[in-house]
């Protein structure tokens, strides 16, 4: 159980950092 | 800005000097605080000449901003500052029409065009807006930016991300205007303004994101360097995969033991596994790292992250439970390794990219038939003798000799001697041409039978030749409006595909089947490996290729993606009558002569009193009668009144030529002939009466003969649903028999040249998508106004410049072909991106697990890299198929 709420809650934070580095942090090209 | 005393609105003493202003505001501004202006720091109007000069108009920059702003430097906060050099402004009245438009845009805080000095300042804030939308906004209200254009070649791009995340960083620069990447020739086009920026620095960005310049050293043809270097590309690529591919077939084997039972027992050890397949990851795959890491660090992602994040993840696990198998017991997990995984995506997604470098290669196949077609030596004649030199050094004006067989070097005009040329390499026509001294010869063609000398009229990057290919390889790099779709897409898709993978991989851990970790990481591998945009970023651009360069060799020139695109849309076709559907030079068709004359006597009399007119009609009757061989004599008293006809007095006796009000002021009665003219001008005919010694003697008619295969090509348009419509400055009566001898429903008559822009502008308000068809030169203006302007028969610069298609040989029928070839680029095009999206769209959720409740159905992680290699390679052959469009369709 405990490695399932771990998976999940790393899993989600990927998810979070990739969206925000590759998307949301990057300036809008215009 | 210099202004002189009479012109000064005003003047200021400062420092023992008089200065002199363009307004009062300047020369308040200027009193306000001299120094500043007189200062070297500051620039941006030129600083105030004593004298013979004052301040410019200045830009209005100090009211806005706290500070006096220096060119491009941020002011205190954010706003920054650009002068764009603008064209085309004719009046101060465009000045302030420009002015008012980029104010308006969000993010200026103040424009101010100098009409003067061609130039517009804008204060603007970087983060809202970019200087691309003011030299956009600029262009859409009709008016250019002067910029300068570079084609830069990239090493390294393999994905629509690459494009994608090249072109940001380009746009980013300060004074880049236009950036775009094609994936397909792997060059980058950039429209920048020189005082802003520097090609070193767009190079600089460039290689900042991680790919690598290309530089093109001056002496090397750049189409001889991008081969030499694809074909080491190609070599390298096929090295990595052929070890590639030997190991992950090994790999394979020893990880299947119960499948095969004959390999040695050894292969299966994992330690062996782990020492075979470190090679294929970060050597064989090291391009694949290098380029993520590249991405990562420049906060982009492309199919080189997916394959490396999905790589890694089996191979790092694999070597996890290679090395601590213990700590997998420990948690109730058989340790299992996946290096096949790993080793056979790299090898596979490496034989993708080997078939599609030898497609990419492909595609460009056109330029360098044409590039081929130049020969490297010319044979001139110098002081008497013949020498061979290289091409480069041949001149205008220099003797050019060409023997059978041989191909003619440069453009020019034959001298002496007899031969027939094949051109169809340039104009597609497949029958030779004769030459003969006096005929223009084009480099590049072939010489067949004879051998002769030509002048040297064009040379280097001025021959046909060269503009075709130019032209090509323009039409080639630019990029289709459709694939600006597919590019934003590419730029989202990377990360979306990241998380759909890592929220495939929790989902499978938490609530899937045992063993749970197995699934959950085979099923995220795969879900990266199979979304790969890079079907996505070839679809368009390798269509648009290859298209362009089929049509370039059957004569077609087609300027770009933009006018693919816009061509395929079109549905009626105007063609300007004279010179376009007819060959423009009016011929004699009939004569009529009364019974009193014979036919001889009216021809060759009309002829001799025609002989000094300048009149197309004359000429049409004099070549009539050269050509009877009848003998010509010289006229008397010769007369031509303007609009009427002509008065001569030929062999002593009185000749009378014009329409029948002419004769009939000079007391001549044509009531006779009246039944015949009206049935010639029926037929569209200008009918010629004649008198002889104050007598009706008879009718010439004239008529503009069709040109060989006006008939054929209308029909041909009419095949493909096109609506064709005459424009002619013809009476409607002689415009429509001639619209019924070519099947032509619609005609527009009695239209001045001057009016054609205007016909044409109707029929767009009325909804139609016109493609207009005319020589180019003379209707320049109506074939620009048309959505697509077409101009036949040409290769020179000013059609090329006006029109979307140029076609080369004076053949009508290649406009139908010219539009079916677009329609079939644009299909082909439609067709990539439709299964570009289908197959990722389709492929996702499959990997993901989506049918495995439902039918067990999984996606092995080998078998979605053997697809995505795949998938590259279908939309690319799909466009190939375009080389084998048949023009007489």
């Amino acid at each position: 159980m405990l490695a399932k709420i771990v998976v999940t809650a790393v899993g989600l934070g990927l998810i979070v950092f990739v969206n925000w580095y590759f998307l949301l942090s990057r300036r809008k090209p215009r | 800005m210099e202004v002189s005393e009479e012109e000064a609105a005003g003047t200021s003493e400062y420092g023992g000097k008089t200065y002199f202003f363009c307004s009062e505001y300047c020369k308040q501004e200027f009193d306000k605080d001299p120094e500043k202006y007189l200062s070297p720091a500051w620039k941006p109007g030129g600083m105030p000449v004593p004298a013979a000069g004052a301040p410019e108009e200045k830009p209005e920059v100090a009211e806005g901003a706290k500070a006096p702003l220096e060119p491009g430097r941020p002011s205190g906060g954010k706003a920054q500052r650009i002068d764009l050099p603008v064209r085309g402004m004719s009046c101060a009245g465009c000045a302030a029409n420009i002015q008012k438009n980029l104010g308006a845009l969000e993010g200026v805080d103040k424009a101010n065009v100098n009409f003067a000095t061609s130039m517009a300042t804008v204060i603007f804030d970087p983060d809202v807006v970019k200087p691309v939308e003011f030299a956009s906004r600029i262009r859409e209200i009709g008016y250019d930016v002067g910029t300068v254009t570079a084609e830069i070649p990239i090493e390294g791009i393999v994905c629509a991300s690459c494009v994608r995340k090249i072109e940001t960083a380009l746009l980013e620069l300060r004074g880049v205007v236009k950036a775009s990447v094609n994936l397909a020739t792997g060059r980058a086009r950039v429209e920048y303004l020189p005082a802003e920026t520097h090609i070193s620095e767009l190079k600089r960005t460039i290689e900042s994101t991680g790919y690598k310049v290309l530089e093109v050293p001056a002496d090397v043809e750049t189409e001889d360097l991008e081969r030499t270097m694809r074909q080491k590309e190609y070599r390298r690529l096929k090295l990595r995969f052929i070890s590639g591919i030997i190991l992950a077939v090994v790999i394979f084997l020893g990880s299947m033991p119960h499948w095969f039972r004959w390999v040695p027992h050894f292969l299966s050890n994992f330690y062996v596994l782990w020492a075979l397949a470190t090679p294929v990851q970060f050597l064989i795959g090291w391009p694949f790292l290098r380029g993520a890491w590249k991405s990562f660090r420049h906060r982009s992602a492309d199919m080189n992250t997916l394959v490396a994040v999905g790589t890694l993840s089996a191979y790092l696990y694999s070597a996890a439970a290679t090395f601590f198998p213990g700590f997998f017991r420990q948690a109730g997990v058989a340790p299992a390794v996946y290096f096949d995984t790993s080793a056979f995506i790299i090898a596979l997604i490496l034989f993708g990219r080997l078939l599609e470098a030898r497609a990419k290669g492909q595609t460009s196949e056109a330029i360098r038939k044409l590039a081929g077609l130049q020969p490297r030596m010319a044979r001139l004649v110098r002081g008497g003798e013949e020498i061979d030199i290289p091409i480069g050094e041949v001149q205008v004006g220099d003797l050019v000799v060409v023997r059978p067989g041989e191909r003619v070097p440069v453009d020019g005009s034959v001298e002496d001697g007899r031969s027939t040329v094949d051109e169809s390499m340039i104009t597609g026509e497949s029958m030779p041409v004769t030459k003969t001294p006096g005929s223009e010869v084009v480099g590049g063609t072939l010489n067949r039978s004879g051998s002769f000398r030509f002048r040297a009229t064009k040379v280097g990057k001025d021959t046909v030749l060269a503009r075709i290919i130019r032209l090509v390889q323009e039409a080639q790099g630019s990029k289709a409006p459709i694939q600006r779709l597919a590019d934003v897409i590419a730029g989202y898709f990377v990360p979306v595909v990241i998380s759909i993978a890592v929220a495939t991989f929790v989902v499978w851990f938490d609530f899937g089947p045992a063993p749970a970790l197995t699934f959950a990481l085979l099923n995220f591998v795969a879900v990266l490996i199979i979304a790969c945009p890079c079907a996505l970023g070839l679809a368009t651009p390798t269509a648009v290729m290859v298209g362009t360069g089929k049509g370039a060799e059957n004569g077609i020139l087609i300027k770009g993606g933009e006018s693919l695109e816009t061509v395929h849309r079109v549905d009626t076709v105007v063609f300007d009558k004279t010179g376009t559907l007819t060959k423009g030079e009016p011929e004699v068709t009939d004569l009529v002569a009364l019974p009193s004359f014979t036919e001889e006597e009216l021809l060759r009399l009309a002829a001799a009193a025609e002989r000094r007119s300048e009149h197309p009609l004359g000429e049409a009757v004099l070549e009539k009668a050269r050509g009877r061989g009848y003998a010509i004599g010289e006229p008397l008293e010769f007369q031509a009144i303007e609009g009427h006809g002509v008065e001569a007095t030929v062999e002593k006796r009185k000749i009378l030529l014009g329409n029948s009000k002419f004769l009939a002021d000079r007391g001549v009665e044509t009531g006779g002939l009246g039944e015949k003219a009206e049935e010639l001008s029926a037929e569209g005919k200008t009918v010629i009466f004649a008198a002889i010694d104050g007598k009706p003697a008879g009718l010439v008619a004239v008529a503009d003969t069709l040109k060989d295969h006006s008939i054929e090509a209308v029909a041909g348009l009419r095949k493909l649903g096109l609506e064709v419509v005459m424009l002619t400055g013809d009476h409607r009566k002689t415009a429509e028999a001639i619209a019924a001898q070519l099947g032509i429903d619609r005609v527009i008559p009695e239209v001045l040249p001057e009016n054609k822009v205007r016909e044409i502008k109707n029929l767009q308000a009325a909804g139609r998508r016109v493609a207009m068809v005319g020589d180019g030169i003379n209707d320049a203006p109506a074939l620009a106004q048309a959505d697509v302007g077409i101009a036949i028969g040409t290769g020179t610069d000013i059609a090329m410049e006006a029109s979307d298609i140029t076609l080369i040989r004076d053949d009508l029928r290649a406009v139908a072909s010219a539009i079916a070839l677009s329609k079939r680029t644009l299909k082909v095009i439609k067709q990539n991106l439709f299964w570009a999206f289908f197959y990722n769209v389709v492929g996702i959720p499959v990997a993901a697990g989506v049918l495995y409740p439902f039918f067990g159905l999984l996606l092995n992680p080998i078998l979605a890299s053997a697809a995505m290699a795949f998938s590259s390679v279908s939309v690319v052959s799909n466009s190939l198929r375009l080389r084998r469009f048949n023009f007489r369709t």
